[in-house]
């Protein structure tokens, strides 16, 4: 199945541009996502912490809800969903 | 002895008498309330009592540096200023950016102090170790922009800092705010109404001084680390960049953002219009630093289409004109803005104050026979310009709108539930329900409602502080220990605020470690992280101390806004509301204020023995030992 990826901010540099389209396995989840994207040391090091989860501070929605109302990293996908990352941003 | 960091010295002015003294503070004091809000919170609690007029000649108004103005380092072009404010009859206070702070500290003085009424329009010229005070009634009436370069002309001095009022300050708007040259605002609280109901029109400073440093040496050694890991952080190059703007689109998308007075779920298109890239590309925009500043977070306008003479909006002003009054005219914030920095008018209380407003008219509790004809309709450009007028000159309903949101729900009760505010101050964007850390800065900030003080939203987003217990991100939804971080970090923010020094440069990397380092190098002590919370902890206490002094009643005060109890349907936060009352109660455990009065036992163990809740102090001191 394919599902869409929007990056923001510092992300859209990370990853190479502000979307992407990705192709998972059926019954693939946000974690599993997050483990195909980041297919280098320096991807793995902007989203995850040093024990390999994916960092709390970073917000993952999926089609524009947050993945907490779901089942957090375990939300399953499905095709077409589309999953927005954002780092944190700090501003006032 | 003060090695470094401080002259000592306070300006006391009295525009009654017009009498100009100075008053001394020596090293415990110093190290105490280390200066900024810490050193005017002292000095504020100990002359203004419960009777005291916030607009009349007994209020006392507090513009103070701190030591890092006595070094020229990045982060450094800071100033505070505080009073009782005339928005909420509370503590009040603000802090910004320009060159006040280092030119007031370069012109031999710490802190100046002002009381009284000037009979006439003045302003007060300090400059080398002198102070004067000057007619200024040929100024009364001119914007800030306007008021700025006559005064720089008057002055003969073009580098002097002109921190003025323009009409929204002279007509007693009671959020009207300062500005510091055209670039830099005391935002909140009032304190440019305050200035107008002294008559006094502006401060001008300037100073070729050498305040003193106690270890330059090793203040270079530590900096230059400092400098070189705050370079490097992405977020120096995001504010270079796109200056706050950049947090808009990510924000609709998180849910933080404020939109339709905090009910609607979703703006992207919206947001898209307001928020980078556009903003960026279609403003044209420059970057505009403080002085010493690496970062240069403020933007300057260069697209002919929109040019201003003042800065141009940044995140909190898009959020609270733009998407919280769904204004997706990006030219018409931008015009907002410019009359609210030449006005000196909050943007933030403005944006509270018109939404309350755009929806009691669609609720068809406020008319166009109560507006002079204008449609207070969601998304209006027009109506958001045309009312930033009336309320800066008091027209028509501005005149009720000038003074703020309690006043109009007094006159509207039915509108209570949707006017979105804590102790009478309007709630900055930065919505509780997107990130449950803000939960005290906006129902608990001993200024009323606010987004920085106690902003635990910094801990969710990973700017951690390790060196005093904080070394973990705990999930934007879950509340556990919200109140603890909102109370632990409310300290550091009143001990950043009294150094004084931008917080920008924690989310570039610089931790309370880092800056405890700089303060020990240029004051010559040995400062902890530790002692840097405590001392923090202190202003907060004593703040709260004069809150109570003045009336409040944390109970009925502390309370989260009706409208933000009620959980978005969509959007990034959805379905999500922080359990308030338990933050809360974890918050005033952690400061050990049984509902939000302060022990005895933590008042002695801050040294404020002699401060006790609820009794007001009225010793009017000019010399300060400790």
């Amino acid at each position: 199945m394919k599902v869409r990826v929007k990056f923001f901010a510092t992300l859209k540099e990370v990853f190479g541009g502000g979307e992407r389209e990705v192709e998972l396995g059926e019954g693939a989840n946000i974690k599993d996502l997050l483990d195909t994207l980041c297919d280098s040391p320096q991807c793995r090091q902007k989203v995850f912490d040093d024990s390999g989860k994916p960092k709390t501070r970073i917000q993952i929605m999926k089609n524009r809800l947050p993945i907490q109302s779901f089942d957090g990293i375990n939300t399953r996908l499905e095709e077409g969903d589309v999953v927005s990352i954002i780092p944190p941003m700090f501003a006032g | 002895m003060l090695k470094g960091g401080y002259w000592g010295k306070i300006l006391w002015v009295d525009l009654s008498s017009e009498k100009i003294s100075e008053g001394t503070f020596d090293e415990g004091f110093a190290r105490k309330y280390l200066g900024g809000v810490g050193l005017a919170t002292r000095i504020i609690s100990e002359t203004v009592t419960k009777n005291t007029n916030p607009l009349g000649p007994g209020n006392v108004l507090v513009f103070a540096t701190g030591p890092y103005q006595a070094a020229n380092i990045a982060s450094a072009g800071r100033c505070a200023v505080a009073a009782k404010s005339p928005l909420t009859g509370y503590w009040g206070e603000a802090n910004a950016g320009g060159h006040i702070g280092p030119e007031l500290k370069r012109a031999g003085f710490d802190a100046v102090v002002i009381t009284g009424r000037s009979t006439k329009a003045v302003y007060l010229w300090i400059n080398d170790g002198k102070a004067e005070i000057r007619d200024a009634s040929a100024l009364w009436g001119l914007d800030a922009v306007k008021a700025t370069a006559a005064l720089k002309e008057a002055v003969g001095d073009a580098k002097a800092a002109v921190s003025c009022i323009g009409p929204g300050g002279e007509n007693l708007v009671r959020y009207a705010c300062i500005a510091n040259d055209n670039h830099g605002y005391f935002g909140r609280g009032g304190m440019g109404a305050v200035m107008g109901s002294k008559n006094l029109k502006a401060l001008v400073t300037r100073g070729t001084l050498k305040p003193p440093v106690a270890d330059a040496d090793k203040l270079k050694e530590v900096y230059k680390a400092i400098l070189t890991r705050a370079k490097e952080a992405p977020f120096t190059a995001v504010n270079a960049e796109h200056g706050q703007a950049a947090a808009v689109v990510s924000r609709e998308e998180n849910g933080l953002l404020p939109m339709k007075n905090w009910a609607q779920d979703n703006w992207v298109d919206g947001a898209a219009k307001i928020g980078t890239p556009r903003f960026t590309e279609e403003l044209q925009i420059k970057k505009w630093a403080c002085p010493a500043c690496i970062m240069g977070c403020h933007r300057k306008i260069t697209n002919p289409k929109y040019i201003t003479e003042t800065g141009g909006p940044e995140y909190e002003t898009l959020g609270m004109i733009g998407s919280n009054l769904l204004v997706d005219d990006l030219a018409a914030v931008v015009k907002a803005n410019d009359l609210c920095n030449i006005y000196t008018i909050d943007t933030i209380e403005l944006g509270g104050v018109l939404a309350w407003a755009f929806e009691c008219y669609e609720k068809g509790l406020i008319t166009k026979e109560d507006t002079d004809g204008v449609a207070l309709e969601w998304g209006s450009g027009e109506a958001l310009v045309k009312m930033t007028e009336k309320v800066a000159r008091r027209e028509g309903i501005g005149d009720l709108l000038a003074e703020g949101l309690r006043a109009c729900v007094d006159r509207i009760p039915e509108s209570k539930p949707f006017a979105v505010e804590s102790m009478g101050q309007a709630a900055g964007a930065h919505d509780p329900r997107a990130f449950f850390g803000q939960t005290i800065t906006t129902i608990a900030s001993t200024r009323g409602s606010c987004h920085l003080h106690g902003f635990a939203e910094a801990m969710e987003l990973g700017a951690l502080l390790p060196e005093i217990g904080i070394t973990e991100a705990i999930d934007r939804f879950d509340a556990t220990k919200k109140g603890y971080a909102g109370a632990i970090y409310q300290d550091v923010t009143q001990f950043w605020n009294s150094l004084t020094w931008c917080l920008f440069y924690f989310f570039s990397g610089v931790s309370l470690g880092d800056e405890v380092d700089i303060l020990n190098a240029i004051t010559g002590w040995d400062v902890t992280p530790a002692e840097a919370q405590k001392i923090g902890e202190r202003i907060v206490c004593m703040q709260q101390v004069f809150n109570l002094n003045m009336g409040m009643v944390p109970e009925k005060e502390n309370v989260m806004p009706e409208r933000l109890t009620i959980p978005h349907k969509e959007g990034g936060a959805a379905g999500q509301v922080p359990p308030w009352q338990a933050i809360l109660k974890e918050y005033w455990e952690t400061k050990d204020w049984a509902n939000g009065i302060p022990s005895k036992a933590k008042l002695v163990e801050l040294g404020l023995g002699s401060l006790e809740a609820k009794k007001a102090l009225c010793v009017v001191a000019r010399d300060y030992k400790d």
